[in-house]
């Protein structure tokens, strides 16, 4: 099995795509549509990566780190936002995001983001 | 939007429009790539399905800019005639079919057995569609979606009834109000953002009927759309 990506994202078609542009041969995708149930999920089971909407209703992205944080976590993370403004980056990296793709986003540079920070292949692949 | 409206409004409007383009765009330009890159069946049919329903979205975001400049301009021109309101609910419970895939639509009696109303015969489909919309997309559990229609006075009463609402019962009030998003994932892609029941809303009104959402006690909340009769059957 590859690598575990706990993919974030409120909207269900977003989350199709993800799994579409990850090679299920190279990578295991699980899903978390709201910040409560991804908090969740990496409590149960921590993912090798994160990939992050920013803006979802109840507890958003940046909330979802702001926890990770709090909790020393070191999971990689890609946050996926619909805004452009330098504020919102940069709050995502001093909350330890790693990439930050904004929407509309080529799934290569998802892929090629979540590449770098996982640069070894799994064993088998 | 309503006039007394807050420039502050306006811009949080405009604001969320913007904002819904961007998955839908995201959907677009994504399943674009994996087929420009990969060549696989199962990539392809994927692909056709997510790229015509997210051209349906941001066709309902087109709407919803038009619909809101139509308003802001009292541009609206409406051309009110006999329709029968069993056939455009049919109508409109056809065009969100493939969103809805977890609910069932019940109406009592037979949508064959609903009143004629007085309404735009293009845009009461449209609003129907988002109003059928919005039941699911806050009763985000799928299940039974009851639609009642009778004769009240001078008026069809149409009437949309669902339990599992994501909302308490301020929101519901607040429903046809508000201009703000909704905290409201779906499972079914059914997204909406409050900008559609106030749109719908107006139109409705400008038809010469109204729109209200009722928390009942059991948890369950109905909208309820009441449209002018035919002159000749009022």
């Amino acid at each position: 099995m590859g690598y575990h990506v706990l993919l974030v994202d409120d909207d269900a078609a977003l989350r199709r795509l993800v799994r579409a542009t990850l090679p299920s041969e190279w990578y295991e995708v699980t899903e978390a549509e709201d910040g409560d149930e991804a908090l969740t999920a990496i409590a149960e089971h921590p993912p090798d990566l994160l990939v992050l909407d920013w803006h979802m209703p109840e507890r958003s992205g940046e909330e979802v780190l702001a926890a990770l944080k709090g909790r020393n976590h070191s999971i990689p993370v890609v946050v996926l936002t619909a805004e452009q403004r330098l504020e919102e980056r940069e709050a995502a990296e001093r909350l330890g995001a790693d990439a930050f793709l904004t929407k509309p986003f080529s799934p290569l540079d998802l892929l090629h983001a979540i590449e770098g920070l996982l640069p070894e292949r799994p064993i088998g692949s | 939007m309503r006039n007394g409206d807050t420039s502050d409004e306006r811009a949080e409007a405009m604001a969320i429009l913007a904002h819904r383009l961007r998955n839908p765009l995201s959907v677009l330009v994504g399943y674009a790539e994996l087929l420009r890159t990969r060549d696989d069946e199962r990539t392809r049919l994927e692909a056709t399905t997510q790229i015509s329903d997210a051209a349906d979205e941001v066709a309902f975001v087109a709407d919803d800019v038009l619909a809101l400049l139509a308003l802001e301009l009292d541009a609206v021109a409406l051309h009110p005639e006999p329709v029968s309101l069993g056939d455009t609910t049919g109508l409109a419970l056809e065009r969100i079919r493939s969103r809805t895939a977890a609910y069932r639509f019940v109406p009592t009696p037979a949508l064959e057995r609903w009143p004629v109303v007085e309404a735009d015969p293009v845009e009461l489909p449209r609003t129907l569609v988002t109003v059928l919309m919005a039941v699911c997309s806050l009763a985000p559990e799928g299940g039974d979606v009851e639609l009642g229609a009778r004769v009240a006075g001078r008026y069809a009463e149409l009437r949309m009834s669902k339990g599992g609402w994501r909302l308490d019962a301020a929101g519901v009030e607040e429903l046809f109000e508000r201009v703000a998003p909704f905290a409201a994932p779906n499972e079914d892609d059914v997204r909406h953002t409050g900008l559609e029941l106030h749109t719908a809303r107006r139109y409705v009104e400008l038809q010469g009927g109204a729109a209200r959402a009722e928390a009942l006690p059991d948890g369950r909340v109905d909208i309820v759309l009441t449209l002018p009769l035919p002159l000749d059957a009022a």
